[in-house]
This record gives C-alpha cells, sequence and structure tokens, in this order.
C-alpha cells in the first residue's frame, strides 16, 4: 500500500482492530538521521466500553488510549503510576469545552410563547447561576477548570485571562430573571412568566456520556435553586441531530472539537453563514449586530499576516461574543492522558489525537526496563 | 410416526423461512422510518450540504422505504445482502464473521448452561428439602437477579485482579462465564418447578404404585414430561443468545452480532440492519424448530395435526 | 409443624418481604434523609457512614461523625472522631436526618454527583419497582391467554399466535423504541414515562411467557381429563381455562425471571430516550452509574440497587414457591392425593 505519512494501513478488521504498518519510504529522518518512525507496527483495537478499555490499559493489555483518561479512573491509574506500570500526564486544559446554547433562531416555535428564552439577560443569568467551582469539583473531580468564553487557557496565547467573567452570583442571576419578566407569581419556588405560567425548557443532549449526563443534572439543580424548572432530555446522536438541524429545540448540551488552536480553523462556529453558527443556523446574513461586528472582526483577523494583529482582533471579537453570551461555558476538564511504562517520545497534546499526532517519534523502551 | 415428524419438519421450516423474511422486512422498515439516517452522521463535521446530499443519493437513502424494501428483496434473490454504508463492505461477509463468532459462543453457553442447570434442577425440583436444594436455590436467585452488565464487570474485575483467566478480548472464558451462570441458573429454575409439577402429575404416581424404581421415574420419566415447558423455552434462549447478548459482548469486546446489531442502528446502516435482522431471526426460528422437534420426540404425544 | 404450616413458611416469608419493600418504597418521602436529588459539595463517591452510639467510652443518642474530604481526585474520605453530630428525628418532614446541615447523613454513601444513595435508593423503589411489576403481571397476563389459548386449541390457532408470538421475539425492540421516540413529544411527564414503560415491558415480555405456557398446555392437552372435557363439547376457550392452572407453576418462576430483566430493561431504554429523566432516579439508571470498573472496586456502595434488587426477587421467588400444583381436574372433580412434593416417591 502506498502512503504518504509515517504509517499506512496494513489490515482493517470492520469494528475491531486496524494495523498499521510502519511506511519504510517515509521521508522525515531524526537528529541522528535514522529514518523514521522509529515503530514497526501500530495495532489500534476498537474497544466499545471505555471500561473495558480502562480495564485493558491497567492490565497491561494495551500501551495507550485515545480518550482523555476519566475523572472516576484516575485515582486507580494513580496507584498504578505510583507502582511504575503507567505513566500520567496533564496535557493542559482542554480546548473543546461542552456547552451550553439556547436556540435563538427568531422565528422557531421556541420563540413564540416564551420570549423570555430567547433574551440576553436570560443567558446571563444562567451564567451566574452555575456555581462552576462545585461543576469542577463535583464532575471531575477537581481536574477542571471554570471557563467563561469558548476559548480556554489550553489554547495559549489565543487565550484572554482578563475577559470578563460571570461568576457565581445567584442574586444577580434572579435579578436578571425578573428584567427578562420572570418571578415567582405562584409561590411554589418557581418562576413564572407574565401569564402565571411556570417557565419550563428542555436541554437535549447526547445520551450515554456519563459525564455530559452528569454535568447536566448538575446545571439543572443549580437552575432549579434560582427558581428555573429545566428537564433534560437525553437523545440518541441522530434524533438530536435531526431537532438541532430543524432548530425544533430549546436548548442543547453539546461539545465539538477541534483540530487546531487557531480561531481561522473555527470560522463555521463564528461567521454567521458558518454550518455550525450553533444557536441560529442556516443564515447567510448576521441576525443582529453584534453577530455583524463578529463576523467583520473574524474576517478581518483571518485575511491577516500579522499574528499581533490576529490575537488583538480576535481578543475584540471574544469580548463581543462575553457581552450577549449566544453559548455558555462552564468548566474545561484537564486533559490527562495515560501511556504504559514502555512508550517512550510521547509528547501529549490537549488537541486530538492527544498521543497519535507524532506517532513517528513514539518508540518503545527495550525489553528489560518495561513493566511487568 | 417418522413420516408424521418429517411432514411435521417441513412445515415448520416452509413457517420458518417466511418468518425470517417478514422480520427482515420490518426491521428495514422501522430503521427507515426511525429519524436521522446514514448520512446525518456528516452533519457538523464540516461536509458541505451538496457532498451530504449527493452521498444520500448515492446510497439509495432519498428513495421512499417500500423501494428500498424492494431493492433488498431483489438483492436476496441473488444471495446479495448490500454493501454496509458504515464499513464499505458486502453485509454478506461482515455478518458471517460475527455470526459465526456468536454461534460458536452461544453453543458452549448452551452447553455448559444445560450441563449445569438442568440436571441441578431436576434434583432440586425433586428434593425441595434436601441439601443439593439448599445450596443451589440461593445461587440460582442470585444469579437470576444479576443485571447482566454488573455480572460481566464483576467476572472481568474477578479475571483481571487474580489473573486466572485471560481477558483480551476474544477470548471465551469471561463472555462465555458471563453468559452461561445466570443462564443455567435461569434454566435450573425452570427445570425445578417443571419437575416438581411433572412429579405430582397422576400418571407418575399412576406409575410409581405400578413399581417402577424412583431413580428410574425421576430421571427418566418425569425429566422426559417436564421437558416441555423447559423445550418451549428453549427456542427463545438459543435465538436470544445467537443474535447477541449486547451487555456481556460489550464488556467483553466479544466480536459478536449484538454488536454489530447495535453499531449498525446508531449509524442506520439499513442493509446491515436488515442482514442482522435476518441473521437473528434465522437464530431464532432454527432454534424453535429444534426446541419442537426435541420435544416431539420426547414427548410422543406432541403432534401438530389440525 | 403441622405439613401445612410447614409449606407455607416461605410463602408468609416473601410476601412480608414483598410487602415491607413496597412500603418502604410508597413512604419514601418520609424515610429518605436526604431530597433525591440533591448534590452535597465534596461528597462525590463519599462512604457510607456508620451510625454509632458510643463516643469516648460514653454511651449517647445515635450519632455519625463528620465526613471530611481528604483528597478529591483520589476519592479519599476520613472520619472526623472528635465532631459527633447527633441525629434528628421527626424534623423536617423527615424521620431521620442529620443534625448538622453541613453533614448530610449518607447511610449508604454518596453517588458519583455527591447523592445520598439510600435516598435515590428509596424513591427510586417506586417508579423502578411500579414499572417494573406493572410491566411484569401485564406480560404475564398476556402471555398466559395467548399461550394458553394456541396450547389448547392447536394446530391452526397454535400456529398462527406463535408465529406472531415469535415475530415479535425477533424484531429488534431497540428500533420499535426509537421510532415510537421519534413520534412523541420531547418531554414527557412522569406518568406518561411510567405507563409507556410498563405498556412497553408487557408488550416485549409477553412472548417469553406465552411459549412457556403453551408448551405446558399443549401438553395438558393430552391428559385424560382434557380429552374427556372436549368430548363433552368444551370450545376453545373453556377448554384453555381448565387447563391454564397446569401453568401456574412456570408463572411463578417466570415471574421470578421477569423482574430483574425488566428492571435491566429499564435501563436500556432510557438508553434510546425513553426513560425517566435524572431528577427521578430509578435502580436500574443507579446501576448504570455504578457500573464502572473502578466504581465497583473502590465504591462498591453504589451497587446497593443490585442488593435491593436481589431481596425484591427472593420475595417474589419465596411467594411463588407455592408447592406443586396438587389438583388435577378430573370430570366429576375428584382431587387427586393432595400430597403434592415428592416425599411419596422416596
Amino acid at each position: 500500500m502506498v502512503g504518504l505519512g509515517p504509517f499506512v494501513l496494513q489490515a482493517y478488521d470492520p469494528g475491531k482492530s486496524l494495523t498499521l504498518a510502519r511506511n519504510p519510504h517515509f521521508w522525515k529522518k531524526d537528529a541522528a538521521g535514522r529514518a523514521l518512525p522509529y515503530l514497526d507496527r501500530i495495532e489500534i483495537q476498537i474497544v466499545p466500553e471505555q471500561n473495558a478499555e480502562v480495564l485493558r490499559l491497567q492490565s497491561g493489555g494495551v500501551d495507550l488510549v485515545t480518550d482523555n483518561v476519566r475523572p472516576e479512573d484516575l485515582a486507580a491509574l494513580r496507584d498504578l503510576e505510583r507502582q511504575g506500570a503507567l505513566s500520567l500526564v496533564d496535557a493542559g486544559v482542554s480546548t473543546a469545552p461542552d456547552m451550553l446554547w439556547i436556540n435563538l433562531k427568531s422565528d422557531s416555535t421556541t420563540a413564540k410563547g416564551r420570549p423570555w428564552l430567547q433574551r440576553d439577560e436570560f443567558r446571563r443569568a444562567i451564567a451566574h447561576a452555575v456555581d462552576r467551582q462545585a461543576f469542577a469539583d463535583t464532575v471531575f473531580l477537581g481536574a477542571a477548570v471554570p471557563v467563561f468564553g469558548p476559548i480556554t487557557p489550553g489554547h495559549g496565547e489565543w487565550f484572554l485571562p482578563d475577559l470578563p467573567r460571570t461568576d457565581f452570583d445567584p442574586a444577580r442571576a434572579r435579578a436578571l430573571l425578573r428584567q427578562a419578566g420572570l418571578t415567582d407569581r405562584t409561590g411554589d419556588g418557581l418562576l413564572d412568566d407574565a401569564r402565571g405560567r411556570t417557565a419550563s425548557f428542555s436541554i437535549l443532549t447526547l445520551k450515554g456520556h456519563t459525564i455530559r449526563e452528569r454535568s447536566t443534572a448538575l446545571i439543572v439543580e443549580h437552575l432549579r435553586k434560582v427558581g428555573l424548572d429545566a428537564t433534560v432530555v437525553p437523545l440518541e446522536f441522530n434524533a438530536l441531530r435531526q431537532h438541532i438541524g430543524e432548530a425544533d429545540y430549546d436548548a442543547v448540551y453539546f461539545a465539538v472539537s477541534y483540530d487546531s488552536f487557531d480561531p481561522g480553523r473555527q470560522l463555521e462556529f463564528w461567521l454567521s453563514s458558518g454550518s455550525f453558527h450553533i444557536w441560529n443556523l442556516g443564515r447567510t446574513s448576521p441576525a443582529t449586530p453584534w453577530e455583524a461586528r463578529l463576523d467583520a472582526l473574524m474576517k478581518q483577523q483571518v485575511a491577516s499576516f500579522d499574528r499581533a494583529e490576529r490575537i488583538r482582533l480576535f481578543a475584540e471579537a471574544q469580548r463581543v461574543f462575553a457581552d450577549h453570551l449566544p453559548v455558555l461555558y462552564f468548566v474545561a476538564p484537564r486533559v490527562i492522558v495515560a501511556t504504559s511504562r514502555r512508550v517512550t517520545g510521547a509528547t501529549p497534546s490537549v488537541l486530538p489525537p492527544q498521543i497519535l499526532w507524532n506517532a513517528e517519534t513514539l518508540a518503545l523502551a527495550p525489553a528489560g526496563a518495561s513493566r511487568q | 410416526m417418522t413420516s408424521g415428524l418429517a411432514s411435521f419438519v417441513i412445515r415448520r421450516l416452509a413457517a420458518a423461512c417466511l418468518f425470517v423474511l417478514m422480520v427482515s422486512a420490518s426491521a428495514l422498515m422501522l430503521v427507515r422510518l426511525a429519524p436521522g439516517d446514514a448520512v446525518s452522521q456528516l452533519t457538523f463535521t464540516g461536509v458541505d450540504q451538496a457532498t451530504i446530499d449527493a452521498t444520500r443519493v448515492r446510497l439509495g437513502l432519498d428513495r421512499p422505504p417500500l423501494v428500498t424494501l424492494r431493492d433488498w428483496f431483489a438483492g436476496l434473490l441473488r444471495f446479495d445482502l448490500g454493501t454496509s454504508s458504515q464499513y464499505g463492505q458486502p453485509v454478506a461477509g461482515l455478518i458471517a464473521e460475527r455470526a459465526w463468532h456468536t454461534a460458536r459462543l452461544g453453543a458452549i453457553v448452551l452447553l455448559i448452561a444445560s450441563a449445569i442447570g438442568l440436571p441441578l434442577g431436576i434434583i432440586t425440583g425433586s428434593r425441595p428439602g434436601g441439601w443439593v436444594a439448599a445450596i443451589t436455590t440461593p445461587i440460582s436467585i442470585v444469579l437470576v437477579a444479576c443485571p447482566p452488565l454488573v455480572g460481566a464487570l464483576a467476572l472481568l474485575l474477578f479475571a483481571a485482579s487474580t489473573g486466572l483467566i485471560s481477558i483480551e478480548p476474544g477470548r471465551l472464558a469471561v463472555p462465555a462465564l458471563a453468559l452461561s451462570l445466570p443462564l443455567a441458573a435461569m434454566l435450573e429454575r425452570l427445570q425445578s418447578r417443571a419437575v416438581a409439577d411433572a412429579v405430582a402429575a397422576p400418571d407418575l404416581v399412576a406409575a410409581a404404585a405400578r413399581g417402577i424404581p424412583p431413580g428410574r421415574l425421576l430421571w427418566v420419566h418425569a425429566a422426559r414430561q417436564s421437558l416441555g415447558p423447559v423445550l418451549g423455552i428453549y427456542g427463545i434462549v438459543i435465538g436470544s443468545l445467537f443474535s447477541g447478548s449486547l451487555a456481556v459482548e460489550f464488556a467483553t469486546s466479544w466480536p459478536g452480532l449484538g454488536r454489530l446489531m447495535r453499531d449498525a442502528l446508531v449509524a442506520r446502516d439499513v442493509w446491515l440492519v436488515a442482514g442482522c435482522a435476518l441473521a437473528g431471526a434465522a437464530f431464532i426460528a432454527l432454534g424453535n424448530l429444534a426446541a419442537d422437534i426435541a420435544r416431539a420426540m420426547a414427548d410422543r404425544r406432541v403432534t401438530e395435526r389440525a | 409443624m403441622t405439613p401445612s404450616r410447614k409449606r407455607r413458611w416461605p410463602v408468609v416469608l416473601g410476601l412480608t418481604l414483598v410487602g415491607t419493600i413496597a412500603l418502604v418504597a410508597l413512604l419514601a418521602p418520609v424515610l429518605a434523609p436526604n431530597g433525591a436529588s440533591e448534590m452535597f459539595p465534596d461528597r462525590a463517591y463519599a462512604p457510607p457512614m456508620r451510625v454509632r452510639v458510643f463516643h469516648e467510652g460514653s454511651l449517647r443518642a445515635p450519632f455519625v461523625y463528620r465526613q471530611v474530604l481528604a483528597d478529591r481526585l483520589m476519592r479519599e474520605y476520613r472520619e472526623d472522631t472528635s465532631a459527633p453530630v447527633p441525629l434528628e428525628w421527626f424534623a423536617n418532614g423527615r424521620v431521620v436526618s442529620s443534625g448538622d446541615a453541613t453533614t448530610p447523613l449518607l447511610l449508604l454513601g454518596g453517588d458519583a454527583l455527591g447523592r445520598d444513595i439510600f435516598s435515590r435508593l428509596l424513591t427510586g423503589a417506586r417508579l423502578s419497582l411500579g414499572v417494573t411489576l406493572a410491566g411484569a403481571l401485564g406480560a404475564l397476563f398476556i402471555g398466559t391467554l395467548v399461550g394458553g389459548l394456541a396450547g389448547s386449541a392447536g394446530g391452526g390457532t397454535d400456529s398462527a399466535l406463535m408465529f406472531v408470538t415469535d415475530f415479535l421475539l425477533a424484531l429488534p425492540g431497540a428500533y420499535l423504541v426509537l421510532v415510537l421516540r421519534g413520534f412523541l413529544p420531547l418531554v414527557l411527564s412522569q406518568g406518561v414515562v411510567f405507563g409507556l414503560l410498563a405498556a412497553l415491558f408487557a408488550f416485549a415480555a409477553w412472548p417469553h411467557a406465552a411459549r412457556g405456557v403453551r408448551a405446558i398446555v399443549a401438553v395438558e392437552r393430552r391428559r385424560d381429563y382434557a380429552e374427556a372435557a372436549r368430548a363433552l363439547g368444551a370450545g376453545r376457550f373453556r377448554l384453555a381455562a381448565h387447563l391454564m392452572p397446569a401453568a401456574r407453576g412456570f408463572l411463578a418462576v417466570e415471574a421470578v425471571l421477569l423482574v430483574p430483566a425488566l428492571l435491566v430493561a429499564e435501563t436500556t431504554v432510557s438508553y434510546l430516550g425513553l426513560g425517566f429523566t435524572d431528577a427521578n432516579p430509578s435502580w436500574g439508571t443507579m446501576l448504570i452509574d455504578a457500573a464502572s470498573l473502578n466504581a465497583m472496586r473502590q465504591a462498591p456502595w453504589m451497587l446497593a440497587p443490585a442488593a435491593a434488587l436481589f431481596l425484591v426477587v427472593l420475595g417474589v421467588q419465596l411467594v411463588a414457591s407455592t408447592p406443586a400444583s396438587r389438583q388435577t381436574l378430573l370430570v366429576g372433580k375428584a382431587p387427586w392425593p393432595s400430597g403434592g412434593t415428592a416425599e411419596p416417591l422416596k
């Protein structure tokens, strides 16, 4: 098989495993002049379940897993690290935090009958109602940092440390909700709209993702404390996609990962006409003045060649975003990856593929030095 | 009697074929009716709408469900089950391979479970106060009450921490144990009750009065009579075993039909879904057929005359 | 003990067990020390608290020691033995709770989000058990009707009914649920979900019962008394009514098998989007949460629902362990020997 990369596909067993073999014609050489890659073969086993995946790592059946380590497995893996069987590396803060967005399409069924749902104050109230530190402590066992926008500390120089934050402030949340027209008129502890109906809305999410399920449970609980009645509706991917595509939803809790830090590669999200301008899909022109401003800023920054200029423009875009909060962010987990002791040359990154991105420089320690 | 049995088998085979076809057709229609399709996975990945639409046409997913059904039947006549949209490989090949693994595991599980469960059931059913029953019954109840996922994980934990059994994917030991122990418990419970009922039946009491020794009475006559309800369930058991026990396959990474079906479902892989349904239905039909034949042979009085 | 009383004690024990569980489930809001969805900060994976009566050698009213989080990531907790927290009785509408609001009473520890497992177990009993038992009863009822009719009628009716039975068995239920979910509104009330699930379970499980009942009834049909009844002109339904009691034993076992199976099915169905929301805990979803290998190893108390399920199944088993049917109807209704156990054959 011909290939340009360091490895070529040798065998593929659908749904079970992929075997990549060394490409003898790969162009790169290391500093000492030796041909890369070092490894002869990489076998990727498709394990359907995270439990089984972790177990194989713990028992030495695999050398690494391509997912981040889950918080609940960290304790056990830390033990193994102490025994010398594994090495754990904290690669940094994730660049793909989960996000909560509200349907801002003005002609959707959401907009009719519940005008408070699309108000800026409503979103800002939610941003103040959730205790991000408790979120990080509970769902991620402390291995996460609070974030207030789509760009996290993991994005390096693109991150804006002085971005205005929506700190945990339930009183402020209630005040904002009052401005949006929601107060407790019926005395049941839940806020109601002008007609006395309880302010309820639903949050769609992908079923089967434990972290996200816990996150939404926590968010709902915090919202209830300020009087909002939210219901989580876990759906299967295709059903979720359909609701999002047809703008038939109130709110969605989801995430998407990027393969680069550069916002120039994320235009689909920021531009009004983008295919992932998720709060208002399918538009060819901006729906609001601030989205027009975002469009202008993003187009400018991607056209510039001066890095400092680009960072400045993008910072401005982030501030516009923070003023209107079309999408809410709460915490970004720390990316922790695990490899067996015998794997050397790994420089884990927060971007996927965390370890295999530089597969050509991975090597295995000599047999005597390995675990067992 | 043999020709009666033969015509019985032939009639059942014909019904089985019709059965398999209907189930597969229904599964096919259902997957077309479910929200989303194979191409909707491409949304949010940056692929433009034009490509998505073109792929949809290429896979034939823009046509009405009945047309899909017609195409599938046409393919079936040519022994062509279509190509999987997920893996790009012929469905027949994918299923054959997974079906073999599932059948392998299923056969072993069935053997182990029957070898343990049936004799134990006979003993506990005929001697409910004995020491065998005192030990077996509580264990049976625990195994029956244990959710399959928890049981499989517990076994995995045990295997991993003691190192006695290998947990490599593709090794039989853990999935076989995870499936056969609960099944043995279920068979034991059913058999136990069936024997207790059979032993109280008047014709057995009459036979005892005629002087047939108790050992023979129990292990030949009562056992044979009690097989009725147990064999009635066997068809279902075989069917479910061979279409794959999902939780166990997932937990132990066993490459069986259950996982294939589940992945096909999530990906809306239309032809693969139909093929998996076909395989599953075939197993159930065969299981029922085998069970019915066994019953007909064990208890000569059961024939299917109108 | 007289023979009849000796045979009855398992049933009595079983009824007591099932009855207690049902009562506890009904009284859950009062018996639970905490709210089911209340997340206590710094209590994720907290171990169960032990209720003590001795503090520094002296006897006191029941109390617990304060739980202190030692290492969040490593999920380590320790007890602060210098600070006993007395239990409060009959306060805030709860039978028992902790006297100190910052130290919640976690009798079975905390789950992954720091919620009280014991309270969730009690609250979830209502929904989980309710839907499971309703579904099981429905399945047994339908299965008996169909199986009984098929087995006693034989021939064409039998084949047709069994065809339908097998068809439903072979049909991938997951697809049905998915399609169904697609047609339902997004947010469903608890009552609607309950009804849907019970109906779904009854619908999914009756073929299993039907097959077994049909096999038994088919054998019964060959017995002399049945032939006699037919000779005397008993119609299909009348005959079926005579024959169905023979399946009592099987149905008892089937009940024992169905309860755990349906409980687990509840989690599969909720995976497909048709389940109770997280605000209403169910044993099934609690088990899924606990079914993580490392959680099982280090926080085994999260498997409490499995233990509770075992108790329920045990109860059902005991109730259903009535001795084998000892009456066989003869024309003229003279009962056969009423010693229904195997003793006479020894």
